[in-house]
């Protein structure tokens, strides 16, 4: 049903009576805070509101709409039917009835197709802000009681709550689960998120090790997405690296992991690494629990988000070393996982195997066993040295390598093979991190 | 074995090192332009090339093939009976090794090569990978449920190439196990409906010359407001038309999933993606002078984010044609990219979000983007003193996405339009940028919503010490400094919208970065600091500023059995408003000890420490983990078996506490794990 510009007049009334005189006059007994948020006109928006009051009510949907209509003989302010714009998807809904009932943390999602319909009715004349209403039922036959929350159009910067509005986390390489030999760092990865308002954001990126007992979905969300008795309850990995980073009125930020190198690969198994975000102090999205009646004290919650962070895994397995040798070729030098200067001679060697016509020395990248070769070197028999030119030893710079030599004979067929090893740099500079700037 | 010998070409190409002295090389082939891999061939050299210690290296493609040269009185002559040519085509490239073992380039010649028939050659890195994972003991104050040893983990993995001819195939696929429902790679998403032994990724890519067909986990489009990149699941297939003109289609799921559902990608039509591509070089004698591409796209999603995604997610379906336009001239001194798009979007009926009720419908909007990047190069790699040069780049950027543009395939702010200059240069290793741009939204000027201008500066700049100074600059750090200013604030109060001035922002913010990083042969160290300020003016929110202020410090060091990092930060936090201080604290310090080529211990102990005055919100944590490990095997030979075992103490310890709102947590964790783990290559 399309909203109709005839009825500009209604609706501004509406809207005045809503924001400043209805509230109070037709309230039940439930407050909340923030009463009025800016919301992105062009996409998602998400908010930490807290209510505060309930006596004997459960919270039940949540709608979106454009207008307000008195909900007699229940208590409040509801949605004109004529003009919803969504209820609260549940695949959304991360809120939390305290403990003892009285009060309830509310997470609002806006879908951006909510913002796109209040928008084009903007467009159409109609009054911009739109409302927010949560329903209570009260468990012992007292009328529902409906709370409203105010949104005003905006862009997505300053004065938005500081939100997660998508966050999409992803190796290098593009794999959706890393295939890492022990020992080998995993590729670098990063996460690309897209917010609304301004910020820090921080936290810290951690590490589920094989044989601990895997996160729950409380302990994927943001720390901010939880009241604030339930942040401590979020279960602590292995903390890999802290960040602290500043996120401009933008909307779009890269958070670089940490050196792969950090992270724990010498046990096999599967890994999981969590991007734990933790709430941060932003003016927009504080939640004063006074002014919703909800106890004392102003709850901090930048960087909330409506959803779970998503985790990236990455599984270590064979082996490293001699994996794949016959046993007959044995490698000398360097020895496995030795470092190396990436401008100091790099220098191979070998024994002899009888049978063999030459030997193929094979230089690739650790980590990543499909990839070509960097670089190779055949020798005749009776040599089983070799010193590589300077630009592979430079290739350390760029992260570690793997060697073996593999015997060939008469007819080209290889006879014998090493195992591989992995040869490290000892200048490796720790990788930068972007703070989307 | 029928073979069909084609030929090796050897093509002298102009490369010579530029001043680099060396003998004289002409490549001998007998006269023959063409040359057969077991035919023999000179590197005929001038027989006055000085005695100085220096040898010659000649590499071919990726591998150095000097010793199987042998020096004849004519120079040096391949021995095709060692090894055969390679086939396919590759640079031979010769090399004067210098007695301090540096590599000069000499010359460089061109070999091309098909060789026989059927698959030249067959790679494959076949891999079975099982975990097992323990609890030997534990206390403290555990939530979870024991597991006992029968928990496991595991992945297969497949990496397969085969060449034949100008054919290459390229397989991977990747299967993730495990016993424990909640590891499972889907438990997320199904819960205990995962299944235990599941699809991670798979691809298959066939190439052929400038052809190929790809199936499985894929990324595709290179339209930037239409399809760009976008990595799913499907297929894609690129033709080759004429000289520089290509013509690729694809269908790919709505987004990047896993699992054994869906195997191809394309069996859900509400939530797919069609797309097609034709590009052309416009002036195919010069190729990347001008090239243009044409895309067009039609998907729809459903409320799903991918299986690497957290987001917001809508219904969403779009149709729309983009160009681009990529050009180059002056030798490459000016580049220009400029892209369009026009997309028709709208939201299809979301059961999920009406849930009943009858939503005010969606009106279907068709809104445009575009996009100008220019970059000229003021200077290029003009000398700078003797041993540096300099470089500088203008840069012009200008965008514009209409509001409620929206495209299913492309990550795109709408409602913006923005403008950007950007200058970046080198002065020898020292890299500069500064770069200011303006930016606006409600470009429909609707007077009920916000409109939002936006301002920002940025300047950064890089400098290796080490590298400005001859000789040795161990004790010269990599110094890199950023700052940023952004300006953010809105027009006048909107009307009819519910705003009052304090909701209009007017902030000012600004951020800096420091890093020094040292490193030498056995140790590295790096000191960042990342400070910012936000500055609200707006009438009602002139004290809702923050400072913070992050030092951090890094150290390593590394030896051949050893290794030790170690890391400090401190951040500290100032809400001006409320009067609040936070500073948090982090000392971690971690080590490995490769006792034995079997035999290795590593562990982490870190220590984090959070408070918050005058609230005296606090919250501590240790976290101590050491881990020793076993390695058995090989068994076998190129296939085989190899093992591990392990041991791992952890100990956790976490408290909590805010008397403002009146919670204490305190909890204590150790455990014993241990695990056998089995790889079968």
């Amino acid at each position: 049903m399309k909203l109709s510009a005839t009825r500009r007049p209604i609706l501004a009334l509406t809207a005045w009576l809503a924001a400043g005189v209805l509230p109070g006059l037709a309230h039940g007994d439930i407050s909340r805070d923030p009463n009025g948020v800016n919301v992105n006109s062009q996409g998602a928006t998400t908010v930490f509101i807290t209510f505060g009051g309930l006596q004997g009510q459960v919270p039940v949907e949540a709608t979106w709409c454009g207008e307000l209509v008195p909900a007699a003989p229940d208590l409040g302010m509801k949605c004109d039917p004529a003009t919803v714009f969504g209820r609260l998807p549940i695949r959304f809904d991360q809120s939390r009835l305290a403990a003892g009932g009285g009060v309830f943390t509310d997470i609002m999602s806006i879908p951006p197709s909510v913002a796109r319909r209040a928008y084009q009715a903007a467009v159409r004349g109609e009054t911009s802000s739109f409302f927010y209403v949560r329903r209570f039922e009260s468990t012992t036959g007292g009328p529902d009681e409906y709370v409203f929350v105010t949104c005003r159009m905006a862009g997505g910067g300053a004065r938005v709550p500081l939100a997660l509005l998508d966050v999409r986390i992803g190796f290098a390489t593009g794999d959706a689960v890393a295939a890492v030999e022990v020992g080998e760092a995993p590729p670098s990865f990063e996460a690309e998120i897209a917010y609304n308002g301004t910020g820090r954001l921080q936290g810290r990126w951690e590490v589920v090790l094989p044989g601990d007992d895997p996160p729950a979905s409380r302990d994927l969300l943001t720390e901010a997405t939880l009241p604030p008795d339930e942040r401590p309850l979020q279960r602590r990995y292995l903390a890999v690296e802290r960040f602290n980073v500043f996120l401009p009125p933008t909307g779009r930020v890269t958070l670089t992991g940490p050196d792969p190198r950090r992270l724990p690969a010498e046990v096999e198994g599967l890994y999981q690494i969590l991007l734990r975000v933790e709430a941060s102090d932003d003016r927009e999205a504080d939640s004063n629990l006074a002014a919703a009646d909800a106890g004392n004290g102003v709850v901090h919650s930048g960087a909330v988000a409506g959803f779970p962070l998503p985790t990236l895994r990455y599984f270590v397995g064979s082996m490293p070393g001699e994996r794949g040798g016959d046993g007959r070729l044995v490698l000398l030098a360097p020895a496995e996982g030795a470092t190396a200067l990436a401008d100091r001679p790099l220098d191979f060697s070998w024994t002899q195997v009888e049978g063999v016509l030459t030997y193929r020395l094979e230089i690739g990248r650790a980590g990543d066993p499909g990839s070509e070769l960097l670089f190779s070197a055949v020798l005749q028999q009776g040599i089983g040295v070799y010193r590589a030119p300077p630009f592979v030893a430079a290739r350390l710079a760029d992260g570690p390598l793997r060697w073996r030599v593999v015997g060939v004979g008469p007819e080209g067929e290889e006879v014998t093979s090493s195992g591989w090893r992995t040869l490290r740099s000892a200048t490796e500079r720790s990788i930068e991190r972007t703070d989307g700037s | 074995m029928l073979r069909e010998i084609l030929t090796i070409a050897l093509i002298a190409a102009a490369a010579r090192a530029a001043g680099a002295a060396g003998p004289v090389i002409e490549v001998d082939t007998g006269g023959a332009e063409w040359i057969r891999p077991e035919e023999a061939f000179t590197l005929r050299l001038d027989p006055g090339a000085p005695d100085d210690g220096s040898r010659l290296a000649v590499v071919v493609g990726s591998t150095d093939v000097t010793d199987l040269f042998r020096r004849t009185p004519e120079g040096l002559e391949y021995r095709t009976d060692l090894r055969p040519l390679p086939p396919g085509e590759s640079d031979l490239v010769v090399y004067r090794v210098e007695a301090d073992g540096r590599w000069a380039e000499l010359d460089r010649f061109r070999l091309q090569v098909l060789s026989e028939r059927g698959f030249r050659s067959v790679e494959t890195t076949p891999r079975l990978d099982l975990a097992s994972q323990g609890l030997v003991d534990r206390g403290g104050d555990q939530e979870a449920e024991d597991r006992g040893l029968d928990d496991w983990t595991g992945q297969a993995v497949l990496d397969a190439r085969l060449t034949r001819a100008a054919a290459e195939i390229d397989v991977d696929v990747q299967l993730q196990g495990a016993t424990a429902d909640e590891q499972a790679l889907r438990f997320s998403e199904l819960g205990p409906d995962a299944p235990s032994v599941d699809l991670a990724s798979y691809s298959l890519a066939v190439r052929r010359g400038r052809g190929s067909f790809e199936l499985g986990h894929l990324a595709w489009g290179s339209s930037r407001y239409l399809i760009d990149g976008f990595a799913s699941r499907g297929a894609a297939l690129t033709l080759p038309l004429w000289t520089g003109a290509e013509v690729g289609v694809a269908a790919v799921n709505g987004t990047s999933i896993v699992g054994w559902d869906n195997t191809l990608g394309l069996s859900d039509g509400d939530h797919q993606v069609l797309a097609g591509r034709f590009g052309a070089e416009l002036l195919p004698a010069r190729p990347g002078a001008l090239q243009v591409g044409v895309t067009v796209l039609d998907g729809s999603l459903r409320p799903e984010a991918s299986f690497l995604q957290g987001a917001v997610t809508d219904a969403e379906q779009s149709d729309g044609v983009g160009v681009d336009l990529h050009g180059a001239t002056w030798a490459g001194r000016v580049r220009l990219d400029a892209s369009w798009a026009r997309s028709r979007f709208d939201n299809p009926f979301d059961a999920a979000l009406a849930q009943g009720d009858d939503l005010v419908p969606v009106a279907e909007e068709e809104r445009d983007a575009r996009a100008l990047d220019l970059e000229v190069d003021l200077l290029s790699d003009r000398p700078l003193g003797e041993r540096f040069t300099t470089r500088w780049t203008l840069g012009y950027h200008h965008g514009l996405v209409e509001p409620q543009y929206r495209s299913v395939a492309a990550f795109v702010q709408a409602d913006r339009r923005d403008d950007l200059v950007r200058l970046t240069g080198a002065l020898g290793p020292a890299a500069v940028q500064l770069a200011h741009s303006r930016s606006r939204d409600n470009l429909d000027d609707v007077p009920s919503i916000l409109t939002t201008r936006t301002r920002t500066d940025v300047a950064s700049l890089s400098v290796p010490l080490a590298q400005l100074r001859e000789g040795t600059g161990l004790w010269w750090p990599v110094v890199s400094y950023s700052w940023q200013r952004t300006h953010q604030k809105g027009d006048d109060v909107p009307v009819d919208s519910g705003f009052d001035p304090s909701h209009v922002p007017d902030q000012v913010s600004r951020s800096q970065g420091l890093g020094l990083d040292w490193s030498g042969a056995y140790w590295r160290f790096g000191y960042r600091f990342d400070g910012s300020d936000q500055d609200n003016r707006q009438p009602g929110r002139e004290l809702a500023d923050f400072e913070t202020r992050v030092h951090s410090f890094s150290g390593g060091l590394s030896w051949t059995r050893v290794d030790l990092g170690l890391d400090l930060s401190e951040e500290r936090g100032r809400n001006v408003e409320r009067g609040e201080r936070t500073t948090t604290r982090r000392y971690g310090l971690n080590g490995l000890w490769r006792t034995t080529e079997r035999w290795g211990w590593n562990g982490s102990l870190s220590r984090s420490r959070s408070h918050t005055d005058p609230t005296a919100a606090r919250n501590e944590s240790w976290e101590g983990d050491l881990q020793t490990t076993y390695r058995l095997g090989p068994w076998g030979g190129t296939h085989g078996v190899s093992g591990q075992l392990y041991l791992r103490y952890s100990n956790t310890r976490f408290d909590a506490s805010d008397p403002v709102f009146g919670f204490a947590e305190r909890r204590r964790a150790w455990a014993i794990r241990s695990g056998l783990n089995l790889s079968l290559y």
